[in-house]
Order: C-alpha cells, then sequence, then structure tokens
C-alpha cells in the first residue's frame, strides 16, 4: 500500500490529529447524546496521485461526505466520510426519534451538513489551538458518493498534493461505524503545520 | 415574565434545537428566527427582543459581525454566539463584544449556558 513513511514528520503530526479527532468524536456524542466508542484514530499521509480506494482504506460501498475548505494559517479542504447506512442511522439519532427512511432523507442533507460542521470544527479547533494559530471556515457541503467517486474527487482536485487520513472505528449503540476525516493539501500547507509543530515544541 | 429571543442561525437543525430547548424551559417565551446576520439586523430594526443567540459561520456576513453592529446599536439586549468553531480566537473576540461563546453542539447544557448568560448569572 501506498502510504508514505511519516516517520520523517513530527511525532506531533500524528498525536495533533489524532486528538482533533477524537474532540470530533466526542462532539457526535454529544449531537446523539449516547456515548461513542472509539478505537485511536490511525492516522497516515499519501500523495495524490497514490490515492485510491485501497490507500483511503474506503470499507463501505457508499459514504455521507461531508466538505468544508479551511483558510488563514493552514489552507485545507477536510471531508468527513461516513458510511451511508452509517449516516442515515446518525441522523436518526440526531433528530431523537424514530422516522422511516423517506423523512430521514428529507433532513439527511441539512443534519449532515450541521453534523459535519460541528466534528470538523471540533477537529480543526484543537488543532489551531494547540498550535496558537487562527483559521477561518467555509460553509459545509454534504454529498452521497461512492468510494470511487470519493476518489476521483480527490484525483480532480489539482490544488492538492497530499491527504492526510485519520481513520477511526466507531461504536454507537454496539454498531460498528466506519469514520473517516481526509485533510487534503498542498505542499506548502503541509510544510507550513512542520513548521508551526516544530515552532510548538520548541516553544512548549 | 415572558421574553423574547431571535434566534440566528443557517442552519435549520440547530434552529431547530435551540428552540426546543428554550421552549422546555420557558413555553411562555416567544421565539423568532433570522438564518443570516443581515436578516438578523433588519429583524431587529424592526423589533428589538431581549435576548439573541447568534451562529458564526453563515452566508453572507459573519454572525460575530453582526453581533458587533447590534451590541453597538442595541447594548442591552444579552447576545450569545453559538458555534462550533471555538477557537481561543474566536472566544476572545466573543468577550470583546461583551457576549460569550458557546460551543455546539446545541444541547440542555448549552442552552443552560445560554439562559444564565440571559438571566446574568
Amino acid at each position: 500500500m501506498k502510504t508514505l513513511d511519516i516517520s520523517g514528520l513530527p511525532d506531533a503530526l500524528g498525536d495533533i490529529i489524532s486528538i482533533g479527532t477524537s474532540c470530533a468524536a466526542q462532539s457526535l456524542s454529544q449531537v446523539i447524546d449516547q456515548s461513542v466508542q472509539l478505537s485511536i484514530p490511525n492516522v497516515s499521509l499519501v500523495k495524490i496521485e497514490d490515492v485510491s480506494v485501497e490507500t483511503l482504506r474506503l470499507k463501505a460501498e457508499v459514504f455521507g461526505v461531508v466538505t468544508q475548505e479551511f483558510t488563514g494559517a493552514l489552507n485545507t479542504k477536510v471531508m468527513l466520510l461516513f458510511a451511508e447506512e452509517a449516516a442515515l442511522q446518525i441522523v436518526e439519532n440526531m433528530i431523537g426519534m424514530e422516522m422511516d427512511r423517506d423523512a430521514i432523507r428529507e433532513i439527511e442533507n441539512e443534519a449532515m451538513c450541521e453534523l459535519g460542521n460541528i466534528m470538523i470544527n471540533a477537529c480543526l479547533s484543537s488543532v489551531a489551538d494547540t498550535l496558537h494559530i487562527s483559521i477561518e471556515s467555509s460553509l459545509p457541503h454534504y454529498v452521497i458518493q461512492s468510494r470511487d467517486e470519493i476518489v476521483t474527487t480527490i484525483l480532480h482536485d489539482k490544488k492538492q498534493d497530499f491527504v492526510l487520513i485519520s481513520s477511526i472505528d466507531l461504536v454507537i449503540e454496539q454498531c460498528l461505524i466506519e469514520g473517516k476525516l481526509l485533510f487534503l493539501m498542498n505542499k506548502s500547507c503541509l510544510n507550513n503545520i512542520i513548521d508551526e509543530i516544530h515552532f510548538f515544541v520548541q516553544t512548549k | 415574565m415572558s421574553k423574547t429571543v431571535l434566534v440566528v442561525d443557517d442552519s435549520r437543525i440547530s434552529r431547530m434545537f435551540i428552540r426546543k430547548h428554550i421552549s422546555v424551559k420557558h413555553p411562555d417565551w416567544i421565539l423568532t428566527e433570522a438564518t443570516t446576520g443581515e436578516e438578523a439586523i433588519e429583524a431587529i430594526e424592526r423589533e428589538q427582543p431581549d435576548y439573541c443567540t447568534m451562529d458564526i459561520n453563515m452566508p453572507g456576513m459573519l454572525g460575530t459581525d453582526a453581533a458587533k453592529e447590534i451590541l453597538a446599536k442595541y447594548p442591552d439586549i444579552r447576545l450569545v454566539i453559538f458555534s462550533a468553531n471555538v477557537q481561543e480566537t474566536y472566544q476572545h473576540q466573543a468577550r470583546a463584544l461583551g457576549s460569550i461563546l458557546i460551543s455546539k453542539p446545541v444541547t440542555e447544557a448549552s442552552i443552560t449556558l445560554a439562559l444564565d448568560y440571559f438571566a446574568g448569572i
């Protein structure tokens, strides 16, 4: 599998992303008012040209995808992925009442945008505060895509050079949910993060 | 005594949760809604609510900019900022405006914080 060796990158990079991912999972728990158990996030980095279903480790066929762009000290596009069946379950839990599938689908877009906005910002706010930087976010956007479409979307984004992948397995009500946070960035952004981390470590 | 609250958020889901949690504690309060900062300013020009909840990231102007404009003109309105973006920068910004930033998601606990702030606790 063509994931990059991230041993040359500061150890703190994986740690900071893992903490941010945990913050996102914690906010999911608050949204659905249920405990969410999560595995230790697995953080890896791939070059954009090596992005594939395998390198992204996408197991489900179809995903609900919330995308949000960040600018400021870090310029990155963040994609939050949930297997679509899980996304529908989360929406139902979020609303807090049993609904038929058609009713859930009617509000799925708005609910997933709001959930994505909360989870992605929980993660990025944690990263920004840890590094003492400030970033601004765009409005969230939600689509349902097959795993092949997700790969194509990423490959067609010519502004990006790398994808930092944070994979987590969440357990909600004894159901295992596959979740991913993808951070698409160019070389300059990756270098900025590394510089900020070095500065953070030196001044700590 | 019945109070009026303007809920400003582009997310229907967030507005729904804010409305639900406030109504449970204060069923006699009158809640109105706006979906952008511009809409909120227009609504407040027509009629000033006692309290206001404001999102930050909305289409058009930022909620923090709308809050600044509203509080400069109507300093008696108690306004809380509800946002998923809880970076320290935004928390300082909220305090500088004479407001507080409460992190989303909107829950019973976060609404209690807002109601306490409204009550001056």
